[in-house]
């Protein structure tokens, strides 16, 4: 487990694929602001966006909606960014804001469901088709559950964050991200054998 | 599906979806081109924001120091006949209530002394407005309020000819009245000072008379009526003041002369306000207590010279 704790923003995510020295990448960023705000913006944009992209993504529970919180938090953050770049991790910054954005977002929007219906119909009992539609299957089901569900399971499974880490982002407390996490396994659990029994009554 | 098992699958396909999400350049330009408008908007409503109050400090900063300068300006080039004068320290005349014009007395009186610090009971002034002093008055002598200084009366100046001084006037010609005396040549006649006019003359007092002579004084008579024209000095003392009113804004400069104890056309007391070879010379009636003319001239001059 890798965590990591800095710059007031609450523990800082670790980013795959990005080095793990988020303070070294924090003083090339802060050193970057002085150029200018709106090439730091593009340059930042242009560095990370497919880790922001990845983690939109993620939180969001599919590809279209991860581009549109991406869209919506930089619009948002763009005019205040001296700020995001004064900060001690920028990027950490950017993906706090993406989550809250989303939770935010979430909170005054219904939560979609998916029906057994949605489940791919790549389903064909070979053993690699299996683990490969096993994992659309949750990918989508991760895509139905509620926002903090899925962004409690991201930081766990993805980030690999602790509860007590995951409540700091989340600005909870470690008994409810437990809750979050539990529920959204329980769910997951419970779609998974129902297009186990989908699967096969088709199959037969 | 065991609970490892989902941990290890869940782990697996969120890295997996990681793996196959990607920004393409055209998704990183269109982030960037998307959120530069909102970016400029707040930015340029921030910035003129920023500015507003700092640009409008400057500008009042700016329209004080302006004003300031024209004020000053103005005042300097008021005051600018008589240079060395002390700034009025009363630049305002409360108006007063009108009394019936001294008589003008050629009877030769007896040495006068200083008046008194005067009761002033209610001593006559040339108008019964109650807008405050003028100190500029009009250059044409037909102006409602003409300034008298120790050089000049209006546009008419010590030094100028009959000819100068009637079209510095606002005449044709003046019209030498006896005595050395010569008035707008349209005045001619009892109905301007049947009017109560004050009488503004020039003089060749002490000089060689003649239209094409310089005359030496100017002089302002107080007429019979206190409300049709304003003659004032630039720092604010009219024709129909009391007495005190010379020493109030003149202080010390003001001089005391008493009137001859014979001979003279017209004897009378007064103060003289010496300056660079002119004398302003304000005459008072026969008790002393209020400026019945008012006199320029080459110095000297007393008050019983340059006589209207």
């Amino acid at each position: 487990m890798r965590r990591v704790t800095c710059c007031g923003l609450g523990p800082t995510p670790v980013i795959r694929g990005l080095p793990q020295n988020p303070v070294r990448r924090a003083s090339v960023w802060v050193r970057e602001a002085g150029v200018g705000e709106s090439e730091a913006f593009d340059e930042f944009v242009r560095t990370h966006a497919t880790e922001l992209l990845r983690a939109a993504t993620l939180m969001s529970g599919n590809r279209e909606r991860g581009e549109e919180l991406l869209q919506d938090t930089l619009t948002h953050l763009y005019p205040r960014w001296d700020k995001v770049a004064a900060a001690h991790v920028p990027i950490a910054y950017v993906r706090q804001a993406l989550m809250n954005r989303l939770i935010s977002a979430g909170r005054s929007h219904r939560n979609r469901h998916v029906t057994l219906w949605d489940v791919p119909e790549r389903w064909d009992g070979n053993d690699m088709s299996e683990t490969i539609a096993t994992r659309r299957v949750i990918w989508q089901m991760l895509g139905a559950l509620p926002d903090r569900q899925r962004v409690a399971l991201v930081l766990r499974y993805f980030d690999d964050l602790a509860d007590t880490q995951i409540a700091e982002v989340l600005g909870c407390r470690e008994a409810t991200v437990r809750s979050l996490i539990s529920r959204a396994l329980a769910a997951l659990r419970r779609h998974l054998a129902a297009a186990s029994i989908t699967d096969r009554a088709g199959s037969e | 599906m065991m609970n490892r098992e989902l941990d290890e699958q869940i782990s697996q396909t969120l890295s997996e979806v990681a793996n196959e999400t990607h920004a393409d350049p055209q998704l990183v330009n269109r982030l960037i081109a998307n959120a530069r408008p909102a970016r400029n908007r707040v930015a340029t409503l921030r910035r003129r924001t920023t500015w507003i109050v700092p640009s409008l400090a400057v500008a009042a900063v700016v329209a004080v120091v302006i004003i300031t300068i024209v004020l000053t300006t103005l005042s300097t080039a008021h005051h600018s006949a008589p240079p060395a004068y002390p700034s009025p320290t009363v630049t305002q005349i409360a108006p007063t209530s009108p009394a019936p014009p001294p008589a003008r007395s050629a009877t030769p009186t007896t040495a006068h002394t200083a008046p008194a610090s005067t009761t002033a009971t209610s001593p006559p002034t040339p108008t019964t407005s109650t807008t405050p002093t003028v100190i500029q008055g009009g250059q044409q002598w037909s102006s409602p309020v003409v300034t008298i200084t120790d050089h000049s009366l209006g546009a008419v100046s010590v030094g100028m000819t009959m000819t100068q001084a009637a079209h510095a006037a606002g005449f044709t010609s003046f019209t030498a009245i006896g005595d050395a005396v010569s008035i707008p040549t349209p005045w001619q006649g009892s109905a301007r000072s049947a009017a109560g006019y004050p009488e503004l003359y020039v003089s060749h007092w002490a000089g060689p008379s003649g239209a094409a002579q310089a005359f030496t004084c100017v002089g302002a008579f107080v007429g019979t009526s206190t409300a049709k024209q304003v003659i004032t000095t630039p720092e604010g003392v009219r024709l129909g003041d009391p007495a005190s009113r010379i020493l109030a804004v003149y202080g010390s400069r003001a001089h005391y002369v008493p009137a001859p104890t014979s001979g003279g056309m017209d004897p009378r007391a007064g103060y003289v306000i010496a300056h660079n070879g002119y004398d302003l010379v304000f005459k008072l009636d026969t008790r002393g207590q209020q400026i019945v003319a008012i006199v320029g001239g080459l110095s000297p001059v007393t008050p019983s010279e340059c006589v209207g």
